[in-house]
């Protein structure tokens, strides 16, 4: 192993959390290496026209992820059974190479309802000290909403989103969401287009039911826009293949677009491809990490890379293994609730109710990212849970996010699986039929964790990390709600067929994709007994161990997770600065 | 069906009319500055400087002058590689106001720029970019 120069600052992984930590040491010319196991996606086959346009190859292949053959992870639903590898990455889609999953993101930006990050206060507040199950280990993050604002405001900025504004300075907007938290700004660009379904959606739930729905903040642009440091991006072409590809118009907000470009200009920074992060060096005794170890995946030399500071920025799953491998923090033990690392792991209730309207043109195939028409009524506490037996919510609505040819087909319920009654179904209902969509939170549950898996290792000889989950009651419970309220808004909208409406249900199905908004496991926290990271993301058993991403989260919301993630890191890469000036514990 | 005798005059009548109306274009000329703003349009894929990541369409410095279909390493479509053209006031200006009548079967995604005082601030404009 050959030992590198020493550096001020390594960031395991280039995606948008890396890349805006990256982006503020940057601006205070701190020596900084960011470490990627990928490569660059823009130039390839995946980022120019034709083959861009390949669903076969980067979405049903899933040409631009992780590669479970060498690494994946194990799954099981409870301590009794015994865990599984996955074959195939289906459930979620980690992303590899420069921008991470931020590279092949659909670009929902939202900046969560302001409760979320003292979640417990506000439901103990709201329904009684003693109203949270006692398996429901929720916690505050010990950062407010108002700490974060001017972050999510940079975010914006810097991503070009764009949107309409709900909350401008705590007065409520029309067409925007009502429920948003209160922003200093409006989005930096108009929304997108709404499409045919989301017209209908907003009628009937305007109409029928006098909610209040708006265009999904979204970041793709919606003209040609110039960012704070000077990037460019394009316009988007509405061409229907966004999220599981890159952007070959350069109209997607992503770190490999907006971030590295700018970051590969600065002189003190240096982004280090194919380096596969191993394990990160800790001195247990003197509180401090010593740095990374990595494997040049180009030459197959293994480096130890020493540094004053370690970001783990990786995966939600991979900054989670990286501290368990390295045995920094103690592992959690969902028998005792005792222990941190691997707790509060959550992912997301998601449902759909298909509607088929023959006298409705719908074109799936012009659209976003984020064509969607939403409300958000029923998202997390938004609503009054009394006696609903469940705490969290999602927001409802119509995203038409592409017709591509082969996942973009609904037929009726009771069409025959092949031959020409499905030919035909498939050629009367594609351009006729949408759905009404769920993203459903999942709040923490004590045997929904992390921990390693004793049985399989990966190619490089780690040992797998190893999902343990189900979704219990609370979000079985919720997703029945939710999807019962997409279904009514459905059945109120005219259609000549709705589909059944299916809520998540146990068991759990890795074989489905479900979202990649998997969230916790290293979760942040003002009390070490039950976090990983300090409200500052600062590891609490190592000073100068950082860690950055949704896998900080202390529970998933009905919302996507980039907003709060984005805001986070930069607010980090601040506090670094901070930190390199006066080592010790940030407050 | 054959078109007859005096729907083809006409129709040698309104292609000559358009040649006139390309070569009025070019004799005033166009405003750079203005052109900078008509040019908003078409960065939404092609750059005037040194692109970070390669951009949808290809770059647009030295344009004026340039053989058509000639930047190496871009993807041109067989219409624009087979044109055999220069780029100079009369082409860009046709090519600008309607790309699929001028150059059949390229496969820029732009309906083109109807107006001709923008279509020669923006032809302006492009002979500045270097």
């Amino acid at each position: 192993m050959k030992r590198l120069p020493h550096r001020s600052v390594v960031v395991v992984g280039a995606g948008v959390a890396g890349g805006l930590i990256a982006r503020q040491l940057a601006l205070r010319k701190i020596d900084t290496v960011v470490l990627e196991r990928g490569g660059d996606h823009h130039g390839g086959a995946e980022g120019r026209l034709p083959t861009q346009r390949d669903e076969m190859r980067w979405d049903i292949r899933t040409g631009l992820m992780q590669d479970a053959a060498k690494e994946t992870y194990t799954f099981r639903r409870s301590r009794n059974e015994a865990a599984r590898p996955m074959r195939r990455l289906t459930a979620f889609l980690p992303g590899t190479g420069v921008g991470g999953a931020g590279s092949h993101w659909n670009g929902q930006t939202w900046r969560w309802a302001d409760y979320n990050m003292a979640l417990r206060s506000r439901l103990e507040q709201r329904y009684g000290s003693g109203a949270i199950s006692a398996d429901m280990p929720l916690q505050d993050w010990g950062v407010s909403y108002a700490e974060l604002e001017a972050y999510h405001d940079l975010f914006e900025k810097l991503f070009g989103i764009s949107g309409r504004a709900g909350n401008l300075r705590g007065v409520i907007q029309p067409g925007g969401n009502p429920f948003e938290a209160p922003r200093q700004n409006p989005y930096p660009q108009a929304p997108l287009e709404t499409t045919e379904a989301g017209s209908i959606f907003e009628q009937t739930v305007v109409r029928e039911f006098g909610y209040h729905p708006f265009p999904s903040p979204a970041a793709n642009s919606t003209g040609v826009y110039v960012n704070p440091d000077g990037m460019r991006m394009g316009a988007c072409q509405y061409c229907g293949h966004c999220d599981r590809f890159v952007c070959e118009a350069n109209a997607k907000g992503t770190p490999d677009l907006l971030l590295f470009p700018w970051l590969a200009r600065q002189p003190h920074f240096e982004l280090r491809k194919y380096s596969q992060v191993l394990a990160v060096e800790h001195d247990p005794a003197a509180g401090r990490a010593r740095g990374v170890r990595y494997l040049d995946l180009t030459t197959g030399e293994e480096y130890f890379q020493p540094a004053d500071a370690v970001v783990l920025a990786g995966f939600t799953m991979t900054n989670t293994r990286l501290l368990l491998a390295g045995g920094i923090g103690r592992a959690y033990d969902p028998a005792t609730g005792t222990g941190v690392v691997g707790r509060n792991f959550c992912f997301q209730a998601n449902t759909g109710v298909a509607v088929f309207m023959p006298g409705r043109w719908i074109n799936p195939f012009l659209s976003a990212g984020c064509t969607g028409t939403i409300i958000d009524e029923f998202n997390d506490d938004n609503f009054d849970h009394s006696g609903l037996g469940f705490f969290g919510g999602g927001y409802i609505g119509v995203n038409v996010g592409s017709g591509r040819p082969i996942n973009a087909r609904r037929v009726p319920p009771g069409t025959p699986r092949w031959g020409s009654a499905w030919k035909r179904a498939n050629a009367d209902w594609y351009a006729h039929s949408f759905a009404v969509g769920v993203q459903g939170s999942c709040y923490p549950h004590r045997e929904n964790y992390l921990d390693l898996d004793p049985d399989y290792t990966d190619a490089f000889g780690q040992p797998l990390l190893r999902m343990n989950f189900e979704f219990r009651e609370n979000e079985r419970k919720l997703s029945a709600y939710c999807t019962a309220q997409a279904e009514r808004i459905a059945r109120a909208m005219g259609a000549t067929v709705v589909g059944p409406a299916a809520p998540r249900s146990a068991p759990f199905d890795v074989r489905i994709y479900q979202g990649s908004h998997i969230t916790g496991g290293t979760p942040m926290g003002a009390d070490p007994a039950t976090s990983v990271v300090s409200p500052r993301l600062q590891h609490w058993d190592a000073e100068n161990l950082f860690v950055a991403g949704a896998s900080v989260f202390a529970h998933n919301s009905g919302h996507n997770p980039t907003g709060p993630v984005a805001a986070l890191a930069l607010r980090l890469g601040d506090d670094m600065v901070r930190y390199l000036e006066k080592p010790g514990r940030l407050s | 069906m054959r078109p007859t005798a005096t729907q083809l005059f006409l129709i040698c009548c309104s292609t000559g009319a358009l040649r006139l109306l390309g070569a009025k274009a070019a004799e005033k000329p166009g405003d750079a500055e203005s052109g900078l703003v008509v040019f908003n349009q078409c960065m939404v894929c092609h750059s005037e400087r040194a692109a970070d990541v390669p951009n949808p369409g290809p770059d647009l410095r030295g344009i004026f002058g340039r053989a058509a279909g000639s930047v190496p390493g871009y993807r041109y479509s067989r219409a624009l590689r087979n044109a055999r053209r220069s780029w100079t006031d009369h082409t860009l200006d046709a090519f600008i106001a309607d790309p699929q009548a001028a150059v059949p079967g390229n496969t820029m995604p732009f309906h083109g720029i109807a107006d001709e005082t923008q279509r020669r601030d923006l032809i302006a404009y492009l002979k500045t970019l270097r």
